[in-house]
């Protein structure tokens, strides 16, 4: 039996920014992380973490060396097909200000709908998983579907994200410190709440954190600084 | 179609600078459609401060010239023309009617005219408008005079008092005028907009009357003095005029009697069409309204320069925004076509509710408008000139709104997933 294909696979990628007299740059020889995996990135700051996230995402185009995505060679296409990867299999959950400010929780989760092909669905379908979802985490009181995000406490806020992240069921998530805004007790819940869900949909998390006690929940550790080599000139000036 | 619903909910979430906004670019339409609207509305008022008459002669000079005495009555006919030229004129088969009219004399500060009781009949503004009487009648008796509104309003007259006709034109008498010989008010004119609201009207006898005894260009001395009840004894037909309103049978002949006229051997005399001569003389003050038309421009300008402000100004708090949007698959297109709708958006509401504005405003104050300057504006929404002008400031607007779309479009596409500051 053959071994499916990764989830993500990376080699000898190599990623140059410059901007403004500053540059960064990226060296990642090869990561590989398994199709279901829950992977937590961890590094200090300045090491990449960020970059490497935008370039799994398809935000960011690596100067040279190959990014696959499940079946998508991320490196060989246009940023249109790339935009339509990241709407089709990403959720993505930032570490805070996940939210649009002038939508209400409920759009807020429909959102990550309505620039997929993949989801094509009348309106109403769309608020009905969106719906559900919120439920799911508690979040499902007609009351707070129609609050305006601005409202939520942070705690909220972050289960709002990661039920737009998880709405479109995509086969990977990808989390940038998601529990960093939160207090411990939250912390332990909300990872809980992503464990759970990503259990559900059989999808593949990739998150990264600063906290070592969350770090090993998680099936694997990636550690940046020994898989890749990152730097920033001038000196000093981190991400 | 979810950009637009996000733009539209975005405004909403910012609804206070958005309202300014749109209130300050409705501001500048109604600035702009109201100049348009007078600037419009004076032409043709001055385009059709005589209507119905077909040729005006008067002693040989510009055609403007004569237009602006005769009509405007400013400056001063060259020479005059004589009663018998007058007769000829009048005797021609082409014509149906003909009014003399007769100027150089004033009443403080305003043109006194001498003409014949049908001027009343066949003087014509704005189209086929005939003047009308505020209160009174026509002068009736030799020493009667018609008075404009404007005079009338300006010196407090009304029907019954009396007036004191200047020798010449100038607002001070130096002392010579007709003061033996005053006159009575005997009616008041509605307000035009033309310079008959600011004409007192005498009949041609009158002019004849009162200047009895000033065949040598100064007051009469001695034997020469003739009171009012002895001038009414004297032949006091008019024995030349200053300029002739004619009226034709059929407006075919304007041209062939024009010829006639400027072709005539018994004195220098010309004839002019009005509407050519009103064309010509508005060339002239065109440029007024060219800058009046700029100046709105400007308004118009800046309410978009303050539009791309507040959009653009909201870019830095926004991006965070933007990476949410692209985080969900939105593309970088998206984000320009989010930033370019809020903007459009508040373009149009702003020209919209410009309007609308204008029109309420216009529907409001026009009667007041004509009462105080004679100034008839039409009342509508928007016409063919105005809507070529109203899409020339949406393409406006839609090119100012580029600018923060486009900015919107660079920062998202150097931003990604992470905002940096």
């Amino acid at each position: 039996m053959t071994k499916p294909a990764p989830a993500i696979s990376i080699e000898d990628l190599h990623f140059r920014f410059s901007d403004d007299g500053q540059s960064f740059s990226l060296t990642l020889p090869s990561m590989v992380i398994e199709k279901g995996e829950r992977v937590a990135l961890i590094g200090p700051s300045g090491s990449g973490k960020s970059t490497l996230l935008g370039l799994i995402c398809g935000v960011l185009t690596p100067g040279s060396g190959k990014i696959r995505v499940f079946e998508h060679q991320l490196e060989s296409m246009s940023s249109r097909q790339r935009d339509r990867f990241r709407a089709d299999t990403l959720g993505v959950i930032f570490q805070q200000f996940n939210l649009l400010p002038y939508l209400s929780v409920l759009d807020n989760v429909v959102l990550a709908l309505e620039f997929s092909q993949n989801r094509r669905m009348s309106a109403a379908e769309k608020e009905k998983r969106a719906q559900a979802l919120l439920d799911t985490l508690g979040l499902g009181d007609a009351e707070t579907l129609h609050k305006s995000a601005s409202q939520l406490s942070v705690g909220q806020q972050q289960r709002v994200a990661a039920a737009r992240a998880f709405v479109g069921q995509p086969p990977l998530i990808i989390a940038d410190e998601p529990t960093s805004s939160l207090d411990e007790d939250r912390r332990v819940e909300f990872l809980d709440l992503l464990f759970s869900q990503q259990q559900q949909n059989d999808a593949t998390l990739l998150m990264v954190t600063h906290d070592r006690t969350i770090a090993q929940k998680f099936d694997r550790v990636l550690n940046l600084l020994d898989i890749c080599d990152f730097s920033v000139s001038p000196q000093g000036v981190g991400l | 179609m979810i950009i637009l619903r996000l733009a539209l909910q975005s405004l909403r979430n910012r609804r206070l600078t958005a309202l300014l906004t749109v209130l300050s670019i409705s501001l500048s339409v109604v600035m702009l459609l109201g100049v348009e609207k007078i600037r419009t509305g004076a032409k043709s008022s001055f385009l059709n401060t005589i209507a119905g008459t077909d040729l005006i002669v008067g002693a040989r000079a510009g055609d403007v010239q004569l237009l602006l005495y005769a009509v405007f009555r400013i400056g001063d006919a060259t020479a005059n023309i004589t009663w018998d030229t007058v007769e000829t004129i009048k005797a021609r088969p082409e014509v149906k009617w003909v009014v003399p009219i007769s100027l150089g004399d004033s009443h403080r500060g305003y043109r006194v005219m001498g003409t014949s009781s049908n001027y009343f009949d066949h003087y014509r503004y704005r189209r086929n408008r005939a003047l009308e009487f505020e209160s009174g009648q026509r002068f009736d008796d030799l020493f009667e005079a018609v008075v404009g509104s404007a005079v009338a309003e300006d010196l407090g007259y009304k029907v019954g008092s009396e007036i004191v006709v200047a020798h010449g034109a100038g607002r001070v008498s130096f002392g010579a005028d007709h003061g033996d010989k005053p006159f009575r008010v005997s009616g008041i004119l509605k307000p035009t907009g033309t310079p008959v609201d600011r004409t007192v009207h005498l009949e041609m006898k009158a002019i004849e009357a009162i200047h009895v005894g000033w065949e040598g260009g100064s007051a009469p001395r001695g034997d020469d003095i003739k009171s009012a009840e002895e001038v009414r004894q004297l032949d006091l037909n008019p024995k030349s005029a200053t300029a002739l309103m004619v009226g034709l049978k059929s407006r075919m002949m304007t041209f062939s009697l024009q010829r006639w006229v400027n072709g005539y051997k018994g004195e220098a005399i010309s004839a002019i069409l009005p509407g050519v001569a009103f064309a010509q003389l508005w060339q002239i003050l065109g440029n007024v309204e060219i800058a009046l038309l700029a100046i709105s421009a400007v308004v118009v300008f800046t309410a978009f320069l303050g539009m791309v402000i507040s959009v653009l100004g909201s870019l830095n708090e926004r991006r965070r925004e933007m990476a949410i949007l692209r985080s969900v698959g939105a593309r970088p297109a998206h984000i320009f076509g989010l930033l370019l709708s809020e903007a459009v958006t508040l373009v149009l509401a702003g020209i919209c509710i410009g309007v609308l504005a204008n029109f309420t405003i216009l529907y409001f104050a026009r009667g007041m408008i004509e009462d105080w300057t004679g100034l008839a504006l039409d009342l509508n929404l928007l016409t063919v000139s105005e809507a070529q002008l109203m899409v020339a400031i949406f393409v406006g607007g839609v090119i100012a709104s580029i600018v923060p779309a486009l900015r919107a479009y660079r920062l998202s596409l150097s931003d990604g997933l992470t905002v940096r500051t």
